[in-house]
This record gives C-alpha cells, structure tokens and sequence, in this order.
C-alpha cells in the first residue's frame, strides 16, 4: 500500500488528515455570522499585538466588510501579519505550540481564518504589510485540493513601503452556494450587525470602529440597576493563582429593564461574549428558576448576570472553538457555574416577589416602585456593587398570602347563581360564593 | 403553607429532642477549632430549642437565624432567647450567599418540608463556601415525593396515588433522578434513602469540582458523613450530617473520634430514632442497667427485648419530662 507515495508496512495506520476534512468538514458547524466574527477576532488579535495594555483604547483602529453575492472583504489597519507568521503558523491548519501566543488573544486554536475563508468561498487573496513587510498570497482552492503538497505560495513579497500603512485585506471570491446566496440579504447583514454588537461590545467600547458595509457597529455597554436599596453584586474569582498564566474571572448580577430577549447570562471570555442572554441549563439557569411549579408571566425579564473570564493564554478559558458557547465540561467553567447560580438565586428571588406584588394594590408595590426609580448605569462604570445581591427595602405583603382560583362552569349557571345571590360580575359571584362556603364549612366548625 | 411550628410544639416531639442532643454531642467531639470559636446558624422556629441547646451545651454565643416568615418578625424578635442572636429575615437563597463564611460553623438547615432544588442548591453553597472544620447538617421530610405545591397527605389522595418518581423529577430535576428508580422504590422509608443519595450525590459532584480547581493538594476539601438519622415523630424526617476539612485538617478529624458513637453512620445505613413508650418509673429502672449489654437486661418482662434495646440506645438523647407550666 502507498500513500502520498510513501511505502507502509502491513501494521501501520494511515492517520494523516486529508484536505477534505478541513475544506468540507470542519465547515460544516460554523454559521457564516459566526465565521465572520472569526475574521473580525483575528483583526481584535493585531489590534491587541499593537496595544497590549487591558485597558488601551482602539479609537483610530478600524475593521471594514463588505459582502455581496460576488465577494466577501474585509479590511482593517491593525498591525498585519509578518511575512514570518504566515509562513509558519497563520496559514497552518491547528495552532503549532511553538508559536508565541498574543497575550489574552481571542483566537486560539488556529483554526479560525482558514475555516471562515473556506467557509465562504473557493478563492482567496490575502494581503498584509507588517512592520517592515507586505505580501500577497494568493490561494486557488480547488487547485489546492489536487496538490498532494500541503503548502501555499505567496505571490508578492517585499519590503515595507515608507509611510505604508499597514494592515491586512482578504478577499474572498468563488464564493460558497449559501454565502453567495445570504452574503447580500438584509437579514444576513442585520444579523451580523446584532451578534458584532453584543459579542465584540468590549472592543466597540474601547473605540474600535466595525463598519460593514456604511454602517459603523456602535457600543450599547450592558446597563444595570442602581440604587441606594438596591446594589447589584459583584465578586472576583482567580483560578490557578499560583501558576504563570492565571485565569481572572469575574461575576456581576443584577436586574435591568425589562427586556425578555436580552435577560439572561453573558459570558465572555477574554473580552470576546461567548455566549448572550443565556436561559439555558449551561448557565445554571433551570436549576433555578424551575422550581417544579410551572411559570406563566415573563417575571425573569430583568435579570442580567455576566461573568467574564481572562487569561494570558486563550487556552486555559472555557469556551469552545467557534466561541459561539463555553465549554462546559471545562473544570473552571463546572466551578463557576456553581458561583454563578449562587449568585443569580437571590436576584431570582427577588424578581418572584416583585412578580408577585402585581396582586397588590398599586400603592402597595414598594419593590416596583424601587426597580422603576433605580437608574440604568453602564456595569463597567458603576461602583457600589455589594458581596451579595441585595434589596434593602421590606417587600412585607400586609396581611396574608394570597392565591388565585381559576375554574369553569356553564356560562348559564354562572348567571343564575349571580343573579340569585346579586353579584356584579362573574369574579363577584365566584368571591361571594367562595365566602359563603368559607362561612359554612370553616366557620361553622368552630361553633 | 402554614409554617410548621404553627402546627408542631417542637418541644414536645421526643425522637427530635433526641436528635439534638445527639448534634450537640458531635458538636463537642469537634477537634478542628476551639469551639467557643464556632458559630450556630440556624433555621429555628420561635422555641429556639436549637438554639439554646447549642449555648447551654457548647457554649457557642456567636448565632445566627434564618427566617423566611417574615410577617411573623415581631414574634419571632420578641421569643428570641438570647439577645445577641443575628437575625436575618428572608429565604436561604438570599440569606445563605450574604453571610460571611470565613468563620466555622455549625450550620443545621433544619427544613420541615420536602426535597427541593433550592435546597439542594443551598446544600452546593454551604459545601463550597463554609469554613473548613464546619458541621453542616439538612434535615428534610421523607416521605414519598409530592409535586411541588401539592401536600402530601398521609392517606392516599390525588397527589399520593400520582407517580412518585415524576414528582421526584418535579422536585429534584430530572437529571438528579437514576433513570432505573421506580414507583416501588420511593415507598415508606426508602423514599428517604433515594433522598439521601441525591444530597450525597450533590456533595460529591460539587466537591469535586470545587477540589478540580485548587491546585495545593493539602487545601483540597473532603466531607465525612457522620449522621444518617431517621425518625418519626409525625411525618418522616431525615437527617444527613457530616464536618467539610481541608485534606491537611485529617488528623483534627480523626482526633474526633466519631466512629465511636452508637448513632455514627458514614453510609447508606440510617439510624432509626426509635423512642418506646414507657413509663417514668420504667425508665428510672431501666437505667440502673445502662452499662449492660442491652442483650443481658431481662428486668420488666413485659418489655419485648426491642423496647429494652431502644431505650438503653438512646437513654441518654430522650426527655425526661413530665408537662408544666413555667
């Protein structure tokens, strides 16, 4: 048997991939939202080479796509790619552990860009200018798929020009059944713009500027409800503090206006949201709200909760390869899940006792009145955050508990009853007759 | 639903009393800390009875209640018997996470109703957040599931003839629940074993996590289930109990000497609470015989051996009152 023209004996295995893996198969999973995402990582990635500093602004940074049913381009000024990298590891299937990592970078299993170009299309052109080099490579996929050589030419290399500006735009054409089809719909473009605002949003925040197409992404940070009698909770976790690269995590829980589509958990991880408005068992959330009582209202509306997870190296960070969710089987992630539940029970607690006062009369609804006044900060900005979520004003329901009771009966009979004991309404009668039971049969016991 | 102590005067339920002084025993065979440096958090009804007994008997003056009936705050301020006691008024979701934890404890959740979500979650918080050395100790009614927000009646109603095993899964989440448990299974005591199990398996899963990120081998935490109690004094209860210590805190285990006491159960086993009735002059009797084997006291032959046995086990827990008004 031969294989790539190698000779193999009778007990070896053949285990080399095949290009077919990575061109038709590992494409498979990822959404083109999300693989444009991936891109967009990739230019975050220089941008943070350029300014390594966590907090640097990226006001005069940008990243710019356009997409049709032609091409797909993107194109930012953060930093480029050196000829060095490219030839080692940028266009390398998988991250080569030699390389040396971007310090809290957001891609990091070297699959990102390739996946995403061969996710949109069959033909790609890439160019860059470094520091002090520019190339242009220039890659014919199909022609790349006959080659039995696993490797890549570049068409262009040179130095620098003085005052050239650096930076790096890929050009996508042949483009993908889907991606030629989605690329120039509305839908697809709202849908991109959605997930680079509430995924990218640390970056937007700093001043990166997004544009696709003429429209620049803007920042909406995630806001939270302040108030002296009510502080949302905050607390800080470091994970393997005693080795090199320890993972900084860190939990915020609140309640924000009402919104049921953007109540949940936030995950993030190394700046990158992972994962938004989460209700699912992977933040904890059934665990707590499902009590085995079923819910009616939307009373979860306004719960955020954000946790965020950093480190120096991607690696250690719970999320999965398309950083569309964590990892959950991560052992970080199993013990932050945990504070994370603990953390959202009293918020949860809370927003059932807020729900329950809509029984009240409305001068009685001291917890509504305290969500309505508090107001909306930024959670970056704000301070006064406490250990534990906590309310300080008194829900204290005067009186006894109430329930409801909900039944039918003939819409005739209801009317002869109501009638017969002259009640006002449907509810009236089933109040009054409730009473003369209560008096007959409770009542009447202790006679 | 009518707070229990509405219903119950704790003081009166004999195999209770016992229980607590058999805590309160543990409580002072406690070798990680002084024990005057231990705090008592508690789930206490307006008796106390917890409380009290944990200053008289230990000495601990540091105390802590929880108390969800918030209405109920000017009794339950007014029937304080020490007035030092930290009284938090709210649920053990809101109050559990707010405490401060760094300090041992002694913590009893002593819940009168069924197993819960939340309270399996209040289990998972005390296991990763108390103090290493702590007593930790829940108490939870044992009879078969009931859907949640349905009584369970003693004589079968709706609720009881329904599947035991779905409200388990309405109680627990479904994924607590082995898929191979029947019907059968949650019947009379077992359903407190099954009960059991779930807690024990929230421990363990949440050690093992909260262990899988400390990287010092010596501050990993480890629990030992000292108490697996049942008894009956109206409705089934049960009562797992067990001290949470970092692996280098073994030997303050070991100095403690559990395994000593009649009533330690590490396993699946539980130790029934069972109290005989006899009389006052019977048990002034029998107890000049307590350092017998229960097997070789044949005095008051009309007591089966049983009865003998039960009460020269448990003598030492049981009430010796006769009603009175003080």
């Amino acid at each position: 048997m031969t294989t790539g023209g190698r000779q193999m004996d009778d007990i070896t295995i053949e285990a080399m991939p095949t290009k077919e893996l990575f061109v038709h198969v590992l494409t498979r999973d990822i959404r083109l939202e999300d693989a444009v995402l991936d891109l967009i990582d990739n230019s975050i990635d220089g941008a943070k080479r350029l300014r390594p500093a966590a907090d640097a602004r990226f006001d005069d940074l940008w990243v710019k796509i356009i997409c049709s049913s032609e091409r797909f381009v993107i194109e930012d000024n953060c930093g480029g790619i050196n000829v060095h990298t490219a030839r080692n590891y940028a266009f390398r299937f998988g991250r080569d552990p030699k390389m040396a990592p971007t310090p809290n970078s957001i891609g990091q299993f070297g699959v990102g860009m390739k996946r995403a170009l061969l996710r949109f299309g069959r033909f790609f052109r890439i160019e860059s200018t470094s520091e002090s080099e520019h190339f242009v490579l220039l890659i014919d996929v199909d022609n790349w798929l006959r080659d039995p050589e696993w490797h890549f030419r570049f068409d262009t290399v040179r130095a620098r020009a003085p005052n050239e500006a650096r930076g790096t735009k890929i050009i996508v054409e042949r483009l993908t059944e889907d991606a030629a089809a989605r690329f120039p719909t509305d839908e697809f473009v709202t849908a991109l713009k959605n997930s680079v605002e509430s995924r990218q949003q640390d970056y937007l925040g700093r001043g990166l500027a997004v544009w696709i197409g003429p429209a620049r992404i803007g920042a909406r940070p995630f806001q939270l409800l302040f108030d002296e009698e009510l502080k949302p909770s905050r607390r800080e976790k470091v994970y393997f503090g005693d080795s090199d690269t320890p993972v900084r995590a860190e939990f915020i829980v609140g309640v924000a206006p009402s919104s049921p589509m953007e109540a949940g958990w936030y995950v993030a991880c190394n700046g990158r949201v992972i994962l938004a408005a989460d209700q699912s068992r992977i933040t904890g959330w059934d665990t707590v709200t499902d009590d085995g009582v079923p819910k009616y209202h939307n009373q979860f509306s306004r719960f955020r909760g954000y946790a965020t997870f950093d480190c120096i190296d991607a690696g250690k960070l719970p999320w999965n390869t398309m950083k569309t969710g964590v990892d959950p089987d991560a052992t970080i992630y199993q013990d932050a899940r945990r504070e994370m539940i603990t953390m959202m029970r009293p918020v949860i607690d809370f927003l059932n006792r807020l729900d329950a006062e809509k029984e009240e009369p409305e001068d009685e609804r001291p917890l509504t009145r305290l969500v309505e006044s508090a107001r909306p900060t930024s959670f970056r900005e704000a301070t006064g955050y406490t250990a534990s979520f906590s309310v300080t004003v008194s829900s204290k329901p005067r009186g006894p508990r109430m329930t409801n009771i909900l039944y039918k009966r003939p819409a005739s009979k209801v009317e002869e009853l109501m009638q017969a004991i002259g009640a006002r309404s449907a509810k009236d009668t089933g109040e009054r007759s409730f009473d003369e039971a209560y008096r007959r049969y409770v009542e009447g016991d202790e006679e | 639903m009518t707070a229990s102590y509405k219903k119950i005067d704790y003081r009166l339920r004999p195999a209770k009393h016992a229980e607590r002084l058999i805590i309160a025993e543990i409580g002072g065979r406690l070798r990680f800390f002084d024990i005057h440096s231990y705090r008592y958090v508690g789930l206490g009804s307006p008796y106390f009875a917890d409380f009290k007994l944990m200053h008289r008997a230990l000495g601990i003056s540091s105390m802590l209640n929880i108390e969800a009936m918030e209405r109920d705050r000017e009794r339950f301020n007014w029937n304080m018997p020490y007035a030092t006691i930290d009284m938090r008024y709210g649920t053990t979701d809101t109050i559990l996470p707010a405490l401060d934890w760094t300090m041992p404890s002694i913590v009893w959740l002593d819940y009168d109703d069924q197993l819960s979500q939340p309270k399996l979650l209040d289990i998972d918080l005390l296991v990763r957040r108390a103090a290493p050395g702590s007593l930790l100790l829940f108490s939870v009614n044992a009879e078969p599931p009931a859907p949640p927000g349905q009584r369970r009646n003693a004589s079968g109603d709706e609720a009881s003839r329904s599947d035991f095993v779905e409200a388990l899964r309405a109680m627990v989440g479904k994924d607590r629940v082995d898929p191979s448990l029947k019907h059968e299974d949650l019947q009379g005591w077992s359903a407190g074993r099954v009960y059991r199990r779930i807690m024990t398996a929230v421990i363990e899963a949440t050690l093992a996590a909260a262990n899988a990120v400390i990287t010092q081998a010596e501050r990993r935490r480890r629990w030992r289930q000292i108490l697996n109690i049942e008894y009956k004094d109206g409705a089934r209860m049960l009562t797992l109990g067990g001290v949470l210590y970092e692996e280098s805190q073994e030997g303050a285990y070991l100095a403690g000497a559990f395994e000593k006491l009649s009533f330690f159960r590490d396993d699946a086993t539980a130790y029934r609470i069972e109290v005989p009735r006899l009389t006052l002059k019977e048990m002034a009797h029998l107890e000049r015989s307590v350092m017998h084997s229960p097997d070789e006291v044949h005095e008051l032959p009309w007591l089966t051996p049983k009865e003998r046995r039960q009460y020269l086990q448990l003598y030492r827990y049981l009430p010796n009152f006769v009603p009175a008004e003080i």
